[in-house]
Parts: structure tokens; C-alpha cells; sequence
């Protein structure tokens, strides 16, 4: 744990790997499934992801066959979001459909209330963890345990809040994140 | 793994079941917190109505869900029914699959155009 006079003591929680040996080769170092919760339209889903750090969204298959039904009709007649629009790594492009869903659980100690993740046609049942929820922390990768911690502070969610562009949206939306000191000065 | 044998199965986790409709059935005991994911795996080709999990358990490296169980059926056409009927009786209610992976290697990462 880190911490000072200034700073929010900062926790550690798990990334638990939820993959399953029983049901694909998850005790492979190389292949990470975590399961995330959420809730839209009223309705609760536990969908397990693959992380996917070369992603820069979360997006999760409108096929996924842990959605229900009435979900996947309210996801049928949203559109396309074309600003987003991206490939997959054969160059097939990808139609997202943003979404903010509710009590998003990433892990047991990391709930957003309100978060923007995205859907897809494209993605069928798949679904995958990318940097935009993922870099909102500090994260790491530890060999003995062979699991992902995830840093954060308390108070994460004011933090973040007061680093959105849009201070006013009343969800968080990972693509609002100032990253400003990341860009390359002239 | 013929009906009998699956009926056996829930039994053994404690779980007791009234069956609704044939390949359909639904947990009496819904307070019982049982392992999900080994029930569904056990039961092989089942869908599980239960509530989001409780907690993780950990044993030999390997992350399993702990949930209490509302419907178990064995008929996917009858899942998007029963979700309805289960929602309305518990708020929290989610659907659980197996989830079998494709064998084959896939590379799922996505690009923004403008990284290309």
C-alpha cells in the first residue's frame, strides 16, 4: 500500500481469472477471463471477458449467450455509433453500439455506478476487457499468483469525475478521461 | 448423461427442485449458496437462472462463482421464458451458460482507425 499527506491510501484488489480449464485452456499463461456484472435496461448480466490489452474499448458481443432475450431486442434497435467505428485484427470492420450500463463490477472492490461500455453486432459472443476501463487504474500482472491487481484509491470515482471533459454526462465515460499530459509536446 | 442421472447431480448439492415443465425445473431452496459453476459443469449442457454471484472460490488456481440457484433447464429455447418468469421473483436474476471457448486460436484485439 502507498500513501501520504496528501495522497488516498491505495488498495489492491484482484482481477479475478475466472477462465476455466474444464471448459477452454485458461491454465495457459497467455489466456486471461475475467467476469464482469452489469445491469441495463433493468436487467443483471454476469458476462465473462477476455482481457484485451490491445483493445482500446470494452465491447461485448450483442450475441453473448448471458444476455437475455429482452436485452438483446433493446440492443437490436439501437444504431451503430459510426465515430467509433474499428477493425478487428483481420482488418473487418467492427460497429460499436455505446451503452451505459449500471453497477458495472469489475472486480469486488471496483463498482461503477454508471460507466459507458459498448456492444456489437460484429463481435457475436465474444466479448473483451480493453484499455478504456482497464487504464483508469494502475494494473499489473504477477507471475507466482498468475493474476492481474488492480491499484485504486477509495475515492476513484470522484477522482475520475473531475477528469472527464464532461464533468456533466452523470456517468463515467472512459473516452471523456483528460490524457492530455500523455500527448507529445512540440 | 441421461435425465436421471442430471436429477442425481442437483441432489447432490442439496438442491431441491420441482419440476415445471419437462427440462425445466425450479430450485425451492433458493437461499442454498452452491457453487454455480460446478453444478453447470457437472450438469454438462445446462443453463443456470441464478443470482449474480456472492463471492469467488478458489481452489487449485481455478476461480469459481458461488450463487444461490433459481431455475435449471435444459431446453435453450425455454431460457428467454423462464429469465422473464425469474426476474420478476428475483430482481437479481442472470442467465449462466457454459461457456465453451472456440479450440481454435483467435486474435480478438480491436483497432481504432486511426491506428492504422
Amino acid at each position: 500500500m502507498q500513501g501520504g499527506k496528501d495522497t488516498q491510501i491505495q488498495k489492491q484488489t484482484e482481477l479475478v481469472n475466472t477462465g476455466n480449464p474444464r471448459k477452454n485452456r485458461s491454465y495457459l499463461r497467455a489466456y486471461y477471463y475475467t467476469t464482469i456484472s452489469f445491469e441495463l435496461f433493468g436487467i443483471n448480466s454476469d458476462i465473462e471477458v477476455k482481457v484485451d490489452t490491445g483493445s482500446p474499448y470494452t465491447v461485448v458481443g450483442a450475441q453473448n449467450r448471458k444476455l437475455d432475450a429482452v436485452l438483446k431486442e433493446h440492443l437490436r434497435t439501437v444504431g451503430i455509433d459510426g465515430r467509433t467505428a474499428v477493425e478487428d485484427a483481420s482488418g473487418n470492420p467492427i460497429g460499436l453500439k455505446p451503452q451505459v450500463v449500471q453497477n458495472f463490477k469489475l472486480t469486488d472492490d471496483i463498482v461503477f455506478p454508471k460507466v459507458k461500455i459498448y456492444f456489437s453486432d460484429s463481435l457475436k459472443e465474444k466479448a473483451i476487457l480493453g484499455m478504456d476501463i482497464l487504464t483508469l487504474f494502475d494494473f499489473k500482472y504477477h507471475r507466482d499468483d498468475k493474476a492481474i491487481w488492480i491499484y485504486y484509491e477509495e475515492n476513484f470515482l470522484e477522482t475520475l469525475g473531475k477528469k472527464m471533459i464532461n464533468k456533466n454526462l452523470g456517468y463515467i465515460d472512459p473516452g471523456l478521461i483528460a490524457a492530455m499530459d500523455e500527448f507529445p509536446s512540440k | 448423461m441421461e435425465i436421471g442421472g442430471k436429477l442425481e447431480v442437483i441432489k447432490s448439492y442439496g438442491l431441491q427442485i420441482a419440476e415445471i415443465e419437462p427440462t425445466v425445473y425450479k430450485v425451492l431452496n433458493t437461499e442454498q449458496e452452491i457453487n454455480a459453476d460446478k453444478l453447470k459443469h457437472d450438469l454438462m449442457d445446462a443453463a443456470l437462472l441464478r443470482s449474480q454471484r456472492i463471492r469467488w472460490n478458489r481452489e487449485n488456481g481455478v476461480n469459481t462463482a458461488i450463487a444461490k440457484i433459481y431455475y435449471i433447464i435444459f431446453e435453450p429455447s425455454k431460457i428467454d421464458k423462464y429469465s422473464r418468469i425469474a426476474r420478476e421473483g428475483h430482481a437479481d436474476s442472470t442467465i449462466d451458460v457454459c461457456d465453451f471457448h472456440e479450440e481454435v486460436d483467435s486474435i480478438d484485439t480491436l483497432y481504432r482507425r486511426e491506428e492504422l
